[in-house]
């Protein structure tokens, strides 16, 4: 079994009471530039996602959290941080993206300030849409506010800029689900992209029309071998750990 | 202030391993990943795709997946209604695995069609609803079961200029209709439309499984 393979195996052995946010940091491991790849042509570096796993998450409409625009000078393909309701094989993601996009309409520029974007795909995995707000430059070492939702129940789902609807009325997208799984994720293009990413206060939507914390977290992919999920207390500052 | 509770036991010494080190790193440094080549080229720009599915445990059918004993247990579980198909490629004696996909019950049927079942789906209009999602993505509108319904067939695509295909995923018909408030969505990778429609119009929506 792989060190991450136990790390996320111990981050499912939690049982404890505290506040949480999740971090995803370097594991620094020492042959991490001997993995870089010679194009952007690849975008999978590394990916590392978490979701929130219990019986009211299955029924979320919606996801936010604070999330981190990094202070980055070094993304050289492509890094995003974003946040997800997943059904069946697809899902609603609203997040920020630094370098190349892959949102249809938008590649082949490189964003140097960090661009929010919002992608869906439909609940059997077949296709998928895609907006790019190439208006908003996200601040570098700041935190946004992002939700993912269909949070007035139209069966539109869009994403929310601190408290700011960006797709209103009709522009959402019209999706095969109302409801799903809570996650987050972080993906790099390349071996030298940077993939920490940080999300405060992830909360989730419920039919009652409140926002509740998330109250467990788990990963649920890691194919970077340069980065780990942390968690860790906002009321202590610390990591949490046994 | 919320609770963290899960029971899963596993090796917690060599993850200490891992998160020692970690610790020592703090929660790192956001800046700087740890590597130092630049001499890409990064003139191609990204391929592929932004997004992350959930994934999915070997051997399981979707993400999140609970296994059901039963159709009455399945049906017991969700708020959402749920109704066994009588077709020729979906019947009580064609099914491959009845599970809970995050919230929703789901038939899996030997053919390769899976049926789910997902509450809170009470619209005002949907006939309208079914007109957008067209508009959206493609496919038609149709009456199944007495209410509107959407079906979109193998290859369908919209107009919608930020819509695309999914790389490499299999072509897949859909079918969906609510009933009540419940939304039944019928899913055929590599079959035709017509064949899902067979299953929904076989539903006896006055017989719902008792949980």
């Amino acid at each position: 079994m792989s060190p991450i393979r136990h790390a996320a195996c111990f981050l499912g052995s939690l049982a404890l009471t505290v506040s949480v946010g999740v971090v995803l940091v370097s594991s620094q491991s020492a042959d991490a530039a001997a993995h870089a790849q010679p194009t952007c042509t690849n975008t999978e570096a590394g990916a590392i996602s978490g979701r929130q796993v219990d019986d009211y998450t299955r029924t979320s409409g919606g996801t936010r959290a604070d999330v981190r625009v990094i202070v980055n000078d070094d993304v050289v393909c492509q890094h995003v941080s974003s946040l997800f309701v997943w059904n069946g094989l697809g899902g609603a993601e609203f997040g920020y993206v630094i370098g190349f996009s892959n949102c249809t309409g938008y590649t082949g520029s490189f964003y140097e300030n960090a661009k929010p974007f919002f992608f869906v795909r439909t609940a059997p995995g077949t296709q998928e849409g895609c907006k790019l707000f190439g208006g908003i430059n996200l601040p570098q070492g700041t935190y946004q506010s992002m939700q993912t939702s269909d949070q007035n129940g139209d069966k539109r789902w869009g994403p929310w800029l601190n408290g700011e609807q960006l797709l209103p009325g009709d522009q959402g997208y019209v999706l095969d689900f109302n409801q799903g799984m809570n996650g987050f994720g972080m993906e790099r293009g390349n071996g030298p992209d940077p993939g920490y990413s940080r999300n405060n206060n992830l909360e989730e939507f419920h039919n009652s029309n409140t926002w509740t914390l998330w109250d467990n977290i788990s990963q649920n992919a890691n194919s970077d071998p340069r980065y780990v999920l942390k968690k860790w207390s906002l009321h202590s500052g610390g990591t949490v750990e046994p | 202030m919320l609770k963290l509770s899960t029971s899963v036991a596993c090796g917690l010494a060599a993850g200490i391993v891992v998160v020692a080190s970690l610790t020592a790193a703090g929660l790192g440094d956001e800046s700087h990943a740890g590597g130092g080549v630049s001499t890409l080229d990064a003139t191609q720009g990204a391929q592929g795709s932004d997004f992350v599915s959930a994934s999915i445990d070997k051997g399981d059918k979707c993400a999140g997946q609970v296994d059901v004993d039963g159709i009455g247990a399945l049906a017991s579980m969700s708020s959402a209604r749920v109704w066994m198909p009588s077709s020729k490629d979906a019947s009580m004696e064609s099914i491959d695995a009845m599970v809970m996909c995050g919230s929703s019950p789901t038939l899996y049927f030997t053919s390769g069609i899976s049926v789910a079942f997902e509450s809170g789906w009470k619209l005002d209009d949907p006939k309208q609803r079914w007109v957008d999602m067209a508009d959206q993505w493609g496919g038609t509108t149709s009456t199944l079961l007495g209410e509107p319904a959407y079906v979109i067939d193998l290859g369908d695509k919209s107009d919608d200029p930020s819509v695309t295909q999914v790389e490499g995923a299999e072509p897949t018909s859909e079918v969906l209709v609510v009933v009540d408030d419940t939304l039944i969505r019928v899913i055929g990778p590599s079959i035709a439309a017509d064949r899902l429609v067979a299953v929904v119009a076989s539903i006896d929506t006055e017989a719902p499984v008792r949980g």
